[in-house]
């Protein structure tokens, strides 16, 4: 699911269970803060200048291959399959280019790399094991709301803050069940 | 792809959690229509091992005000979370001493229209949306005797009381007098700021082991002896009221009926080390998913450490815990579920926990 938040396309309410379900789990905290360290590194790399002559040899390369590809729509497809892979491997494209001859097996063999872990691996990753031991967490909000009421009664607490706290176990209790274990004890 | 994907997820993250930063400051996301929360700075005093005669005679003063003052008031509640979020509410309060009380949310939003009430009985809790009534024990009808266990602890300086300095509170004086464990650091503080001539409790902060504050709650608007209806701290005749199983506290775990520990369907645990000062104070079984759990009280007389247990069968016998968040420690001892609640400092839940037998 923390795909599914950092991508900002969850419910308001699932995102607020996943934020505090981030300020309790250190492990999935852990891995959000890993992203969000990677997004920062990633910020830091030195920005690549252009020649000044890129923009007009790319709009030509473009207009370039525009042609061939209508020449190539007019051709049997036998002979347009052979133009591909003879393009895909001639000494000027991508592949074979000096600066990314040695990136480009690299970049190939940790694709099909990839292929084969996302083949292998199950649907989910494992929980971490601290979810493993966690116990039913419906049963630590029920608990909580039975402190609160418990506590309000006391002397030297705070009944309104009590009340508040209770308000907020009470409503996720109603509300799907599960725990939010967002509220502390006073 | 994915990898692709979760770089796009993690540059979105920083934005994500800025954007939605007032949404999350707020448990229902109107926190933008809130009351602004007064400035409340750390408590740097985490023990007073002498009491201040004057901060006696205030506090005792306050604790007797609590079985006879009538007020009603403006009030204002913020809630502290160790991440920083606030979560603040106004509620018009309404107190009759031991007689009875009333609270009409105002703000947030979500909350405006609820309305609690207490009349020694039973308290209530009424949400219009739902229209019905949850009934509750009576918190003021604990008070009663708590109150007198409170002043015990007082003048026996189990609880260390000191002026600290004087303030305004909703227009009237006020002397804020410290109330901490005499056991140095193990437990949380409070703050009272406590109208010198009747004890009325004008505001009250709650602070962590640490000294950051947990709750604030302090009157904007407050008159003392007003008149009341008659039916002022009753339910809404026109609901249907709901009560929540709650059995007879036991006077100790051991002391629980032998015909109720089956119904348990476990042997209850009990700690073989508490924090200093803290004592047993009252065990409760309750109802969760239709199966009787158990809730056993301690206090040092300002702080309620708890310890809930129910069956967990399937997690076998092994124990382990977990650290959720301050003040709270989950885990499994025996076959048993426990759920640990007090606001101490986290060495001491463990050891608590650890004690478990």
């Amino acid at each position: 699911m923390i795909s599914e938040y950092l991508d900002n396309s969850l419910s308001a309410d699932k995102m607020w269970k996943v934020q505090m379900h981030l300020s309790i789990c250190p492990d999935c905290a852990k891995l959000a803060e890993s992203l969000s360290e990677t997004v920062t590194l990633i910020r830091q790399l030195p920005a690549q200048t252009l020649s000044p002559s890129f923009d007009t040899n790319l709009a030509s390369r473009i207009a370039e291959a525009a042609k061939q590809k209508q020449q190539l729509a007019r051709a049997p497809w036998v002979i347009r399959a052979a133009r591909q892979v003879s393009t895909a491997f001639s000494t000027d494209s991508i592949i074979y280019s000096r600066k990314y001859r040695l990136t480009a097996p690299v970049a190939l063999a940790t694709a099909m790399l990839g292929v084969a872990l996302l083949l292998s691996s199950p649907s989910q990753v494992a929980p971490p094991e601290t979810h493993a031991v966690a116990p039913d967490s419906a049963f630590a909000t029920a608990c909580m709301h039975q402190n609160h009421t418990y506590i309000s009664g006391q002397p030297f607490a705070d009944p309104s803050a009590q009340a508040l706290l209770q308000r907020q176990a009470d409503d996720h209790l109603r509300r799907d069940g599960a725990a939010l274990l967002g509220s502390e004890n006073i | 792809m994915r990898p692709m994907r979760l770089v796009c997820c993690a540059a979105g993250f920083t934005a994500v959690a800025l954007s939605c930063a007032p949404v999350f400051a707020s448990e229902w996301g109107d926190s933008l229509r809130q009351p602004p929360a007064r400035n409340v700075p750390r408590n740097t005093i985490s023990a007073v091992s002498i009491s201040d005669p004057v901060a006696v005679d205030l506090v005792l003063k306050m604790l007797a005000a609590q079985r006879t003052l009538a007020y009603t008031g403006v009030q204002t509640t913020t809630l502290y979370t160790t991440s920083g979020t606030t979560t603040t509410s106004e509620q018009s309060i309404t107190r009759n001493g031991l007689q009875g009380m009333r609270m009409d949310y105002l703000s947030p939003e979500s909350l405006a229209g609820e309305r609690r009430g207490d009349n020694g009985r039973f308290l209530w809790h009424y949400v219009p949306n739902r229209k019905q009534v949850e009934q509750l024990p009576s918190a003021i009808g604990r008070l009663r005797s708590e109150a007198n266990r409170a002043a015990t602890a007082v003048r026996r300086a189990e609880i260390g009381v000191k002026v600290i300095s004087d303030d305004t509170v909703a227009g009237r004086r006020a002397t804020i007098v410290q109330a901490s464990p005499t056991a140095i650091g193990n437990a949380g503080s409070r703050r009272f700021w406590i109208d010198p001539t009747n004890g009325a409790q004008l505001r009250i902060i709650v602070y962590r082991p640490d000294g950051s504050p947990v709750s604030d709650s302090y009157f904007t608007q407050i008159s003392y002896n007003p008149q009341f209806e008659p039916t002022v701290f009753e339910p809404p005749s026109d609901t249907v009221i709901v009560p929540r199983r709650v059995d007879r506290p036991f006077k100790s775990v051991k002391q629980i009926p032998p015909g109720i520990v089956p119904s348990l369907k476990f042997d209850p645990v009990e700690p073989s080390y508490l924090p200093a000062g803290f004592r047993f104070d009252t065990a409760q079984m309750f109802d969760y998913k239709g199966n009787p759990a158990l809730g056993v009280r301690y206090g040092n007389g300002l702080t309620v450490m708890s310890i809930y247990e129910a069956p967990a069968p399937a997690a076998g016998t092994a124990s382990r815990y977990k650290v959720s968040r301050p003040g709270m420690l989950t885990g499994v001892i025996g076959g048993i579920k426990i759920v640990l609640l007090a606001n101490i400092e986290t060495n001491e839940l463990i050891r608590v926990f650890q004690s478990l037998r």
